[in-house]
């Protein structure tokens, strides 16, 4: 993956965001500890695609935080300037709680401006008894956008059909 | 022009063993991450008690 341009990040995230081996960290005004992890999937090689994850490492509840959304927006903004293919994110299921968390990603993803230059996609696959939320976020400028959507839903409905 | 059909290298299928094993390097990472914010903040908490300690690069 390229790098992110760290400080392209300190100029235009509401928090700080310090790049630490393949992470990238912050802390919030109210303690709490995130971090920001991409890992390369093969699934639509030769076009290359990284899963997203964000982490709250405090364990602590995490008051509605509009800096955090900023930041997290910036960081995912800055992935696709420095690698403009695909992203995937996969929702913790941690407490059961990937339904809401699915909602809560995309509603803080869809309702920011630079959404409007992406195509996100989600489904459902059921896996080992465990519902994963899946979603896939491609520049809808990207020239193979309608072969990269069409086979991630294939793959969707082969997993779906082979619970 | 319309841009040529993707060959996508590996056979149709192959993202349900993705998804698999990235719950599990997920669910590792994590674990790895929290280790370290622990081992961080015992440093700072060390350092803020002694002015003489000295912080290892994490």
């Amino acid at each position: 993956m390229n790098p992110l341009d760290t400080q392209r990040l300190f100029l235009n995230c509401p928090y700080p965001v310090k790049q630490d081996g393949e992470e990238y960290t912050f802390k919030t005004d109210y303690g709490i500890v995130y971090s920001v992890d991409f890992k390369e999937e093969l699934t639509f090689s030769p076009i290359p695609a990284y899963w997203f994850d964000l982490a709250n490492l405090s364990h602590k509840a995490s008051p509605n935080d509009p800096k955090v959304r900023e930041t997290v927006i910036r960081i995912i903004v800055e992935f696709f300037r420095t690698n403009p293919d695909i992203m995937l994110y996969m929702c913790d299921n941690a407490n059961d709680q990937q339904a809401q968390r699915n909602r809560l990603f995309l509603r803080w993803f869809a309702g920011a401006e630079q959404s409007k230059m992406f195509c996100i996609k989600t489904a459902l696959v059921v896996d080992e008894g465990i519902e994963n939320f899946i979603a896939i976020i491609v520049p809808r400028k990207h020239p193979f956008l309608d072969d990269i959507i069409a086979r991630f839903d294939e793959e969707v409905q082969m997993f779906n059909d082979n619970k | 022009m319309e841009a040529k059909a993707i060959r996508f290298d590996r056979p149709i299928g192959s993202f349900k063993d993705s998804v698999r094993a990235y719950r599990k390097y997920k669910k590792e990472w994590r674990a790895k991450m929290e280790v370290k914010l622990a081992k961080m903040e015992e440093e700072i908490r060390q350092a803020k008690a002694d002015p003489f300690y000295k912080v290892e690069a994490i």
